[in-house]
């Protein structure tokens, strides 16, 4: 598992900040850079995955756990297995943004994107040396999917939750309202086949948040 | 289990018990006989109970002397849905384990683990429901016979504080208290082990300690941190060893386990089982490790004070109390506490952490307000954004057992003097939550006159305490600065009893230092100088602006001079870091900028001072209509053709801002500062914690020159009600960033119109649509700061 947050592409925070390639001020971009550095240096992020077959009904094998919706069916479609993931950037993140807030809203709003890019690159690192396990045992690894992305509903993010027992393995809780906290965590879900996957062409495509997203742009 | 003192001579008194071996894993155990991931265990003392009393009769049958029941997760809020009650769980499952243990002389304790959400300021739970979801489960525990309650595996010191005060307010049951740790000895949540044990040792739990986290061996140094700072036995239920990342197996063996156990007993490991891949294997084992042997320890070494992640030990040398917070003869900070605008507040202690304050002093006293409630959000707000431990200032025992309640560690209390009213309403609090105090030398008869005076006082009060069971190490004195303009011979008398107090009774030491200089031309100077001659007195802990550079260069050089600072490094630190800060380039080339040109470019400081030239030759509102709001108009219209992006629009928004506090501070001169149109109040709304987007808009909002009452985040729909009439709202804005958390907005905007508020709303969020919003009720949609300050520029102006 990762013991520290790999690099963050400052072109990742801009893009969570809205940037459509505008020429920027090297305040603004010092200070990203800046951020980008505390993080990866003051937070340690936590992952836990499990791997379960998967049983016909598509409910994960010991578990009472099975992912919701069309998009999702699609996904675990002809998969043999499943994995359930979930990442932290831990409390310490939300006390970076707490600080940040109490002293200028522009620093929160830049230390929110750079948290954002972290997280992600924390997934995607994952994601990617699993996928690279998978092969070597030549099985396929289907795309990441989140609570919220498509169809599957967001409330099964506290079902992945509870069987990850994230709230003891990793420090991440949800709230009565969903939320998960800290808030600069994921879940996921990802199956694993015999057979080749087809990956989706950006994950903006998938999600029920295209049509008010400001980044849906982006490919 | 009887705790014994050992006098082994030479003066070493130590501490001695009998070992209490605890059982083993439940979760895995049970996982075994077939519960799936996912599913609640402590329903099966109910659906399956024969299953859960098998695997704790193999416990008793191993050796285990105190069972836990299935009772880890029996709170309300992780058995919704699973169609069972709390009281019903608890009951079954003490039951279950009672049958285990029948005809031996095993005890049960009502085993509690997290709720499963995190605490305000970081979560959403506020304390007193989680005191009352534990307080639930303490109640069915008592009711169906536990002999003790025991915590366990909790990563948050805040929540186990409420879980602690529920057993001690709702129970006479003994209690145990355990956390959870990662290597570094800190929990996920950033408390570290010592921190724990001194905040729940002062508490009055019987024992203290570590379970799950790590093996036996990584768990040792985490004990150790622990013995430092208490006298209580230790708690040891560590995992069998470490998982195996491929194949999740643990890779301790029963002897092994046992044997590192055994080796923890002259620390003081007391109370001895195992968690995560134990059986009653590994219990069994212990059983022959320990038998016929005792825990044996040392009395602890530190003393003071500390909040869940920094301890402050007394008797190490001058820590600096800040005494920012408190809002005497500060109308902004008065301000902030009236629109319970915690930001503000929070700002103030960020600034004195990093100014190198190393206790804060929170006071919160003003007309008109609820002092005990604001206490409890203040202090929660602080403890979010900073690490220091606190000292909760106030005469009001109402508002002091408010702060103590609230602060995630043990709390200096300001203060306790010598009357009888004050010790017998403050005394008992400093008991109860385990805080340390500050003795104040005034008795009935007022303020004293001489040294002696002053240490009878002195003595009445620590006397008083150490006969409610507080050690004295535990009391600071404060010998009481006066005026020396008003009483000139008081101050040397001030340092003289500080002295004996100092050398002589061996106690820390307390003075609010800049009182010293009232009424005096260049106060800091005399200020200074009673600093430097109180610390030489023995001044240990000296209340002071931190954000005063010559205060903080008195300390720092005085730390020099007794040995504290070694090496000087400190001292050579400091000044390194201010001589890089002063060659910092300064202002230059502002006179050939004009105002929008500084607005455009986010540059704040030159903005604020172009206005304020600007203000020598032009009327503030013509400033303000003439070039502040044609410049933001011109910033705005960027951002809508995606000119700029969003931080460049918020800093052009601030360097306005700054030329704004301009204005009204030449329209005000002197007087009130003038405040903006409306006010609006803003809130992100109840169980939502995403307050960017809502600071984003209060940010635009403030700097087009809105008058701006900020809520905060997760606010309920009647506070958003009250403060609307309160403030006489002429618009709210609501935000929401969740589907899951928009129906709580609704929920806002219909108890805003069954009682009759009519004034407008505008919502905004990511989930959110124009249409959406119309169904939920709203005025207005924007979405986007912008379009939030073009609506508020048309409904107020």
């Amino acid at each position: 598992m990762l013991t520290s947050i790999p690099p963050i592409p400052l072109r990742e925070a801009l893009h969570g900040l809205g940037w459509r390639g505008q020429p920027v001020e090297e305040g603004i971009l010092d200070s990203l850079q800046e951020m980008i550095d505390e993080v990866r240096k003051e937070l340690r992020p936590r992952v836990i995955m499990h791997r379960f077959a998967l049983l016909s009904s598509h409910r994960l094998e010991n578990t009472v756990f099975t992912p919701m919706g069309c998009d999702m069916n699609k996904l675990l479609d002809n998969c043999d297995e499943a994995v359930l993931m979930a990442a932290t950037l831990g409390a310490q993140s939300e006390r970076m943004l707490i600080r940040r807030q109490a002293g200028s809203s522009t620093d929160a709003l830049l230390m929110d994107a750079v948290l954002s890019a972290a997280i992600e690159a924390v997934c995607d690192a994952q994601e990617t040396s699993l996928r690279t396990e998978c092969e070597a045992h030549g099985l396929y690894l289907t795309d990441r999917f989140s609570p919220g992305y498509g169809d599957m509903p967001l409330e099964q993010t506290k079902e992945i939750c509870s069987v990850l027992q994230t709230d003891k393995t990793i420090g991440l809780t949800v709230s009565k309202s969903g939320i998960m906290i800290p808030r600069k965590s994921v879940t996921a879900v990802m199956g694993i086949s015999r057979m080749p996957q087809k990956h989706r062409p950006s994950r903006c495509m998938m999600c029920s948040m295209k049509e008010t997203c400001a980044l849906r742009e982006c490919k | 289990m009887k705790t014994m003192l050992l006098d082994r001579g030479e003066g070493k008194t130590m501490y001695t018990q009998e070992i209490t071996i605890l059982d083993g894993a439940m979760g895995t155990m049970l996982q075994q006989a077939g519960l799936k991931l996912g599913d609640r265990p402590e329903t099966l003392s109910i659906t399956a109970p024969d299953v859960v009393e098998s695997i704790q009769r193999r416990y008793v049958e191993a050796g285990s002397r105190l069972l836990l029941a299935n009772t880890f997760c029996a709170n309300a809020h992780k058995l919704s849905g699973t169609g069972f009650g709390v009281e019903e769980v608890v009951a079954a499952s003490i039951a279950v384990a009672k049958r285990a243990a029948v005809d031996t002389d095993a005890r049960v304790a009502l085993d509690i683990g997290p709720i499963g959400e995190l605490l305000e300021p970081l979560g959403t739970l506020s304390f007193d429901e989680a005191y009352n979801l534990f307080a639930q489960m303490i109640r069915a525990g008592v009711a169906a016979g536990a002999d003790a309650v025991f915590f366990e595996t909790f990563s948050d010191l805040n929540e186990l504080r409420a879980g602690v005060l529920a057993a001690k307010e709702c129970s006479d049951l003994p209690i145990f208290a355990s956390m959870t740790f990662e290597q570094s000895g800190r929990t996920f949540l950033g408390v570290r082990a010592d921190c724990a044990a001194m905040t729940l040792s002062a508490l009055g739990v019987e024992a203290l300690g570590v379970n799950c986290s790590l093996g036996p061996k990584e768990v040792a140094p985490i004990l150790r941190m622990m013995r430092d700072v208490t006298n209580l036995p230790l708690i040891l239920k560590p995992n069998a060893g470490l998982p195996d990342p491929a194949t999740g197996e643990y890779n301790t063996t029963s002897e092994a386990f046992a044997a590192s156990c055994a080796e923890l007993l002259d620390i003081g490991a007391a109370y001895i089982g195992g968690c995560c891949g134990t059986s009653p294997e590994y219990i069994a084992a212990l059983r022959t490790a320990l038998v016929g042997k005792r825990a044996v320890w040392e009395k602890k070494r530190t003393y003071g004070i500390c909040s869940a992640s920094e301890l402050c030990a007394f008797g190490q040398g001058v820590r600096v109390i800040g005494e920012r917070i408190n809002p005497t003869g500060k109308k902004r900070f008065q301000q902030a506490l009236r629109e319970g605008d915690m930001n503000y507040i929070v700002a103030q202690a960020i600034e004195q952490e990093e100014a190198g304050a190393q206790i804060l002093d929170v006071n919160v006293g003003l007309p008109g307000i609820d002092e005990a409630e604001m206490m409890r959000r203040v202090v929660t707000a602080i403890s979010g954004a900073v690490s220091l431990p606190l000292q909760i200032d106030s005469s009001n025992p109402a508002a002091i057992e408010a702060g103590l309640r609230a602060a995630p560690g043990k709390c200096l209390i300001n203060s306790v003097n010598a009357s009888k009213a004050s010790m017998e309403s403050v005394l008992p609090l400093a008991k109860k939550y385990g805080a340390a105090i500050v003795a104040l030398t005034i008795g009935e008869a007022g303020l004293p006159s001489t040294v002696d005076e002053r240490l009878e006082l002195a003595g009445k009060i620590i006397s008083s305490a150490e006969s409610m069971g507080i050690d004295r190490r535990d009391i600071a004195v404060d010998c009481l600065t006066l005026t020396v303009s008003a009483q000139q011979d008081q101050a040397a008398k001030t340092l003289e009893a500080l002295r004996c107090i100092r050398n002589e009774w061996g106690l820390e030491t307390v003075l609010g230092v800049s009182n010293i200089s009232f009424g005096l031309p260049q106060r800091q100077i005399v200020a200074q100088a009673f600093l430097t001659q109180a610390i030489f007195a023995g001044l240990t802990l000296p209340i002071i602006n931190p954000n005063q550079k010559e205060m903080m260069d008195t300390i720092s050089a005085s730390r020099v001079l007794s040995g504290e600072d070694v090496s000087c490094e400190a001292y050579i630190q400091r000044h390194a870091q201010i001589k890089r800060e002063e060659s910092k380039p300064g202002l230059s080339g502002t006179e050939q900028m004009n105002i929008a040109e500084a607005i455009a470019k986010g540059m704040k400081a030159e903005a604020q001072s172009i206005a304020r030239e600007m203000l020598k030759d032009i009327a503030p509102l013509d400033l303000v209509e003439q070039h502040l709001i044609p410049a933001l108009d011109l910033v705005g219209a960027r951002y809508e053709s995606q000119q700029i992006f969003l931080p460049q629009l918020m800093n052009a928004a601030n360097a306005s801002g700054a030329a704004f506090d301009e204005v009204r501070k030449a329209m005000s001169s002197g007087g009130e500062p003038t405040k903006g149109k409306g006010p609006i109040v803003l809130a992100t709304v109840e169980g939502d914690i995403h307050d960017i987007g809502k600071n984003i808009v209060r940010t635009v909002l403030e700097n087009y020159g809105f008058h701006v009452i900020d809520l905060g985040r997760d606010v309920p729909a009647e506070k958003v009600l009250s403060a609307v009439r309160e403030h006489q709202a002429k618009l709210i804005g609501l935000s929401a960033l969740m589907t899951t958390t928009v129906p709580s907005m609704q929920r806002t905007i219909e108890l805003l119109r069954t009682k009759g508020v009519n004034v407008p709303v505008i919502v905004g969020g990511a989930v959110l649509t124009p249409d959406y919003a119309r169904e939920i009720g709203a005025d207005y949609y924007a979405k986007d700061a912008k379009q939030s300050a073009d609506i508020a520029k048309e409904i107020l102006g």
